[in-house]
């Protein structure tokens, strides 16, 4: 059996959201998430035609996919802010190969359809007028009612000194009344996390995989979250998890945060002298991006994701 | 949209930029400031905006850093009669566009898609396609509109009002001139599809000087030429367009070469 499901990326502009979904080959590749090394998923990037036929194309020796690899290409030279002008569609084969439970192994594989838009079209900043074209606006809210997944990719930033917090509860809260949203499972990941370890050099990565550090992060930024109800309204017909993710990730061997102080804008460790992704695969190992889409398409838990109970609990 | 033909040498220009507002010397983009139409001049009707994306007036499904191979600081262009739904009036349409760095002209941050769009009577160009081009090399560019200007002025701008130069300065090569022209000739009515790549160092020396030297050529042409509004020019982008495609990609000769 195959499934097929549609994920779509919310939040607002530098989110995060093409960085997260650009890392997340990568994340799965090297098994950089919180759930089971025994999982053992893969994600392989696929045509629109193969996702629509929904049978598997044959082109093993064929590596360019296309829209997907232009977007880590990009994201490997700094990142490009996605215009506001459609939205884009990337497609992927999931496909677990070790343990996990027969009703799920039943269900797979799975062809995703992840939508990618920029921030301004659904969370624009609070108070802007953002000249967004109808059609646009149109596509992507259809998108949104249609997907049987929404990824919220919020920066990890004070939420009550953002600028777009306003917009984002109402985003949520129209969600919430829709009566045509076929969200099954609805994701909250916290983008940016290696940032909150930069002081803790080599010590930063055993902080960071520490479940508990990941909650105590987490109920501290949802403390000033004022879309917190809106989002349990949702939780009646769908499963709403909390996360943290880190595209740059944490450097291999050193396990400080991936930030580069010595070059100019943000970017992540390179090796001098070697051109493009390369530059940068010695050091780089994305952390947790997998989560909210390994979520999103198998509704399975991993040690990062948290569910309005565990975010609630009294600590211990 | 009130473009029509005008007398003499004088072109109007109706403007639209695309991409985001910015701040200082370095035209640096503030973290508030997003994407959006930035300026539209009062004669263009904000209903074409969409039409006026670069992806649709390239033809391609979707507009990305790939699609282009670019040295020129002031970005891309491309030259070509608007698509079909602009009829009858059916303008020329010039487009500069680039992916710039949000920290500024000179950082190495994310970059973004500024796009600046000209639109202009057919009449001008078919009249002096040699001066529109001069024209576009020396004042089109994709350049972020400033934050501190307001937007009641940047949406109710007046048109460009320009006068076209007969002769304008500019190195021709006549080698190459020669080959368009008789290109442009022998594809009159073909009714074929035709594209033309011209690289840098071999070609041409520059984008002004392929610029000057299909302007002329253009200008060779008598006014009847059949397929006027088929021909369209591309500098620095990958993708061809319909009809007879002239391009050039500074790359093309070196990719050529290391082949």
């Amino acid at each position: 059996m195959t499934e097929k499901l549609t994920i779509c990326l919310v939040g607002p502009k530098r989110g995060g959201k093409s960085s997260l979904l650009a890392s997340l080959t990568d994340c799965v590749s090297q098994s950089a998430f919180g759930y089971s090394p025994r999982l053992r998923p893969a994600l392989q990037p696929i045509s629109a035609a193969e996702f629509s036929e929904g049978r598997r194309m044959l082109e093993i020796l064929d590596s360019d996919a296309g829209d997907y690899e232009r977007l880590r290409r990009d994201f490997a030279e700094g990142g490009v802010a996605t215009d506001t002008l459609d939205t884009y569609d990337y497609f992927f084969r999931l496909t677990l190969n070790g343990a996990v439970a027969p009703e799920i192994a039943a269900r797979g594989p799975w062809l995703l359809q992840v939508v990618d838009a920029a921030g301004e079209i659904a969370v624009p900043p609070d108070g802007a007028k953002v000249a967004i074209l109808n059609d646009v606006k149109d596509k992507f809210g259809g998108q949104l009612l249609g997907a049987e997944a929404i990824i919220l990719v919020l920066p990890m930033v004070r939420l009550e000194d953002s600028g777009w917090v306003g917009n984002m509860a109402r985003l949520i809260d129209r969600l919430a009344q829709s009566r045509e949203r076929r969200a099954r499972r609805i994701v909250v990941a916290f983008s940016q996390y290696e940032r909150l370890f930069v002081r803790l050099g080599p010590s930063a990565f055993t902080y960071a995989c520490d479940p508990a550090v990941a909650l105590h992060v987490l109920r501290k930024a949802l403390r000033a979250a004022p879309w917190l109800e809106g989002l349990r309204a949702l939780e009646t017909t769908a499963a709403v998890r909390f996360t943290v993710t880190s595209a740059y990730g944490f450097t291999k061997r050193w396990q400080n945060p991936n930030i580069d102080p010595h070059q100019p804008g943000e970017r992540r460790f390179r090796r001098a002298g070697i051109e493009e992704a390369r530059g940068f695969n010695e050091f780089w190992r994305p952390f947790l991006t997998a989560e909210p889409f390994l979520f999103a398409a198998l509704g399975l838990d991993s040690a990062f994701t948290f569910s309005f109970q565990q975010i609630e609990a009294r600590p211990e | 949209m009130t473009i029509g033909p005008r007398d003499g040498d004088e072109i109007v220009i109706e403007r639209l930029h695309y991409g985001k507002l910015a701040v200082g010397e370095e035209l640096r983009i503030p973290p508030s400031e997003g994407f959006g139409v930035t300026r539209r001049s009062r004669g263009l009707d904000p209903s074409f905006d969409s039409d006026f994306a670069p992806a649709r007036l390239l033809g391609l499904r979707r507009f990305d850093a790939g699609a282009v191979d670019d040295t020129n600081p002031h970005g891309c262009l491309a030259v070509r009669s608007a698509p079909a739904r602009f009829a009858p009036l059916a303008p020329l349409v010039l487009m500069r566009t680039r992916f710039r760095p949000e920290d500024g002209e000179r950082g190495q941050g994310r970059r973004y898609q500024q796009s600046a769009i000209w639109a202009a009577d057919f009449e001008s160009w078919r009249r002096n396609p040699r001066g529109v081009l001069a024209l576009a090399d020396a004042e089109l560019r994709a350049r972020p509109d400033l934050l501190s200007e307001e937007a009641s002025r940047r949406f109710q701008s007046e048109a460009l009002r320009r006068r076209l130069d007969r002769a304008p300065a500019g190195a021709v090569r006549p080698a190459t001139t020669a080959y368009v022209v008789d290109l442009l000739c022998s594809y009159a009515y073909r009714g074929e599809d035709c594209l033309v790549t011209f690289g840098e160092g071999c070609d041409f020396t520059s984008e002004a000087e392929f610029l000057a030297s299909v302007g002329y050529a253009l200008s060779l042409l008598p006014q009847d030429y059949p397929r006027w509004r088929d021909i369209s020019l591309l500098s620095g982008l990958r993708c061809a367009l319909p009809g007879i495609c002239l391009r050039y990609l500074p790359s093309y000769r070196a990719a050529q070469r290391a082949a």
